[in-house]
């Protein structure tokens, strides 16, 4: 499956939500999209999903037109939104037989599927509980498993670990992951640890546009050079170790022998800092605070 | 309590029901100022004596009856989610491990009821006198007169503010059982007072929350000063196919008297709904509450059996359907259906048939609501031709239902014309609760106009055709709302989820 975004562009009257976006998706491995909140990220996935029009640009499944055809989408379309629709009072299992139903499938073809998902998202025990007695991490498997029904070929997920335990979000992962192989799988999180180890590429969306596009290793490469740690001193109320703890780019890290300072910066912070090897993070907070260039 | 106030009033009045209900109460002044001849007629009285509504003093006595049975229930309907709001997302929850000034919170949102109903009130106030002068240009105006048959619904609307806010607190009437035990109580306080053919008991003249008992008391009072006869025919919103309108005197009415009596009821009443705020507060819950387990009664079916077998979509749509409400509302509607089959066709007409539906009302109220308020209806966009689906899926079981419980009646109508039309009005009447529903992402305005349209009918009003007349305009009419409300939901450009999407 490929994706083609083409000078897209979306405003609300003077307002411009992002511009000019051009990105060729394919199916082979996850696409990560990353952004802080208020980026345009769902607004960029409802364009995706035909649940909204651009106010220029095109999107392109296989060649055809989402604008024009938008069922050319929604064939092969599963979508996730943000926050998981569902009637509260059919149980999982009757929910999982409505939606197949609304996909077209057949009642066997459903039943199976339904069976199926719920099996692997750990629901069978609980798949003839009403959905409103669920917890929002149980309804958020179950929103997967909707999405996933009838093995829809292109997979958008708008922050799908909402509501997830460490466990379950490790499913998740695992289960996207695996998906995204011969699937084209789109996950849309500010959480880098989501996608992180396994993502093939990742957009970085911010300020209206496209701030990176490329593998999540690029961008680490970029950022060598440009995050320090240093160990903190014991005086916590010096002036210049609050005005470093207070910085954006900068985080705390446990290590054996204390706690230690990771800052992202083009110069050492201090004359005690080491460079050290950045993770995804810091690389995409370093994109995002304009110390790595884009 | 300031905040508590701000919060719900702000709330509630931004919320597009609100101004739906305004408008709705702008263009209803307009069939509530009383009309000389017409086929419907807002209010009729010794229609052989007198020249219906010739004068400006017919005008207020009018609206105010209407409003005196329409304002408390569109309060119980509007109002009747206060404390809800808080419940649902999540405040109260916040508010209970605070330290957390229980009564200041329900006078609060006692003030904010009381604000909103004095806007209808307002509206329907500012109208009327528009209307009035314009009618009738002036002729016969008294100020007096006119105001004070709306200053004395003023009570009664103190009460509703206060009962719909602590039947919120009650156990078992928080939510739509609450609801609608709310509209049945101030339905039937209504029926009670609304008799003119007895003098009210003193309960009945404290619990006047419609003014009724005043009114009736002027009309009689300007009938008597008049002819010197007693009020032998009082309609609001009567059909006139058998009156005979061959009166020519005039009726005009003098300002409402209020004795001592009358205003130490409205004082009781009025202390009444402060208790009532009151206890709304000591009955606030200390904890948040835990949803009640529905008894519902589990069918042990053969594991194999639901392996094998699949839930067809039909059975899903009933589900959905049903969902809402307990077995034993369930069981409920099934025995009124029952009695409708065994009553003669007398009875089926004139309290089966319209108790049915009204029981079964919610039902009819999840359609096309349900799926917009979960968000379902939205997601259903990114399927191809998900809300055809889904709308069509509707349109038949909602039909299938309408047609289910109209069964006794099609079946006992005394000719297949009557028989058809009963049909038209069943079909329709689901297909406008979709349409309703889908537009407002609200359950309440096919409640609120069920309730209305069932009174209108239970009071004459030729709303449903049982015998052979008075068949082809409200037939024809019925067809029309059918035909429209089809086209409309299922015209693909015309996509009303869009501007509930919420993701």
């Amino acid at each position: 499956m490929d994706l083609s975004i083409q000078n897209l562009s979306m405003s609300y009257g003077k307002a411009t939500i992002f511009s000019g976006l051009n990105a060729e998706l394919h199916s082979g491995g996850l696409i990560g999209l990353l952004g802080p909140n208020g980026a345009g990220k769902t607004t960029l996935l409802k364009i995706l999903t035909t649940l909204q029009k651009p106010t220029r640009g095109e999107v392109l499944v296989n060649g055809t037109s989402l604008l024009s055809h938008p069922k050319a989408m929604q064939k092969v379309l599963g979508y996730l939104p943000q926050q998981v629709p569902y009637f509260p009072n059919l149980t999982a299992m009757e929910y999982l037989n409505y939606v197949a139903g609304m996909k077209g499938m057949r009642p066997h073809q459903a039943l199976e599927q339904s069976q199926s998902l719920l099996e692997s998202l750990h629901l069978s025990d609980t798949a003839n509980k009403r959905l409103k007695e669920f917890s929002g991490g149980m309804r958020q498997r179950v929103g997967i498993a909707a999405t996933l029904l009838n093995d829809p070929q292109i997979i958008i997920a708008d922050e799908p670990s909402t509501g997830l335990d460490p466990e379950e979000r490790v499913t998740l992962r695992n289960l996207l992951a695996e998906l995204a192989n011969d699937h084209l799988v789109l996950l849309s999180t500010h959480i880098v640890s989501d996608i992180e180890a396994i993502a093939g590429q990742i957009l970085v969306l911010q300020s209206g546009h496209f701030l990176y596009q490329g593998t999540p290793g690029e961008l680490i490469k970029r950022s060598v050079g440009d995050v320090w740690e240093y160990p903190i001193s014991a005086d916590w109320t010096s002036p210049v170790i609050v005005k470093q703890l207070n910085q954006p780019t900068t985080s705390l890290i446990q290590r054996p022998d204390g706690i230690r300072i990771r800052e992202i910066s083009k110069r050492p912070p201090l004359p005690q800092a080491q460079s050290v090897t950045p993770n995804l993070e810091e690389a995409y907070l370093g994109l995002l605070k304009g110390v790595i260039q884009s | 309590m300031k905040a508590s106030f701000q919060a719900t009033f702000r709330e509630k009045s931004r919320h597009m029901s609100f101004v739906a209900l305004c408008i709705g109460l702008l263009f209803s002044v307009v069939l509530m100022i009383p009309n000389g001849s017409g086929v419907m007629r807002a209010i009729i009285i010794n229609p052989a004596t007198y020249a219906q509504a010739n004068n400006a003093s017919w005008s207020a006595i009018s609206v105010a009856f209407m409003m005196g049975f329409f304002l408390p229930l569109i309060g119980a309907a509007f109002l009747r989610n206060a404390i809800r709001l808080d419940r649902d997302n999540g405040t109260m929850t916040l508010f209970l491990t605070s330290r957390f000034a229980r009564f200041k919170y329900t006078a609060g949102k006692f003030f904010s009821n009381l604000c909103l109903m004095l806007i209808f009130w307002g509206i329907v106030l500012t109208f009327s006198l528009i209307g009035t002068l314009v009618k009738y240009q002036g002729n016969g105006f008294n100020l007096v007169q006119f105001f004070l048959p709306f200053l004395i619904l003023l009570p009664g609307i103190i009460f509703v503010s206060a009962l719909t806010l602590v039947t919120e607190t009650l156990p078992g009437l928080r939510g739509r059982i609450g609801t609608a035990a709310v509209i049945i109580f101030l339905v039937l306080l209504y029926t009670s007072d609304a008799n003119f053919q007895q003098a009210p008991s003193p309960i009945q003249h404290i619990f006047n929350v419609s003014g009724t008992d005043y009114l009736i008391t002027n009309i009689k009072q300007a009938v008597m000063q008049s002819s010197g006869h007693q009020l032998t025919l009082l309609k609001i919103i009567g059909a006139s196919t058998s009156t005979q309108y061959t009166g020519h005197q005039n009726l005009v009415f003098s300002p409402l008297r209020l004795t001592e009596t009358d205003l130490l009821a409205m004082g009781t009443l009025i202390l009444i709904s402060c208790g009532l705020v009151y206890v709304a507060g000591l009955l606030l819950e200390r904890r948040p509450l835990t949803p009640l387990k529905l008894i519902h009664w589990k069918v042990h079916l053969p594991v194999n059996i639901l392996k094998a077998g699949s839930q067809s979509q039909f059975y899903l749509s009933f589900r959905l359907l049903t969902g809402g409400v307990t077995n034993y509302w369930l069981s409920i509607i099934l025995l009124i259906w029952l009695w409708n089959w065994l009553t003669p066709y007398q009875g089926l007409t004139q309290f089966a048939f319209p108790i049915l539906f009204l029981t079964a009302m919610p039902l009819f109220a999840e359609l096309g609501a349900g799926e917009v308020q979960s968000g379902v209806y939205q997601w259903l966009q990114t399927l191809p031709n998900g809300h055809r689906r889904q709308t069509v899926r509707e349109i038949l079981i909602g039909s299938a239902l309408s047609v289910a419980l109209a069964l006794p009646a099609l079946i006992k109508a005394p000719t297949l014309m009557v028989s058809l039309a009963l049909l038209v009005w069943s079909l329709q009447l689901p297909v406008l609760a979709q349409l309703l529903g889908r537009l407002t992402a609200s359950k309440r305005p096919i409640q609120l106009l069920m309730v209305v349209f069932f009174y209108l009918y239970l009071n004459g009003a030729p709303l449903l055709s049982f015998n052979q007349t008075e068949l082809v305009l409200p037939t024809l009419i019925y067809l029309i709302i059918l035909i429209f409300a089809l086209v409309l939901l299922l015209i693909p450009k015309i996509s009303f989820g869009r501007k509930y999407a919420n993701y």
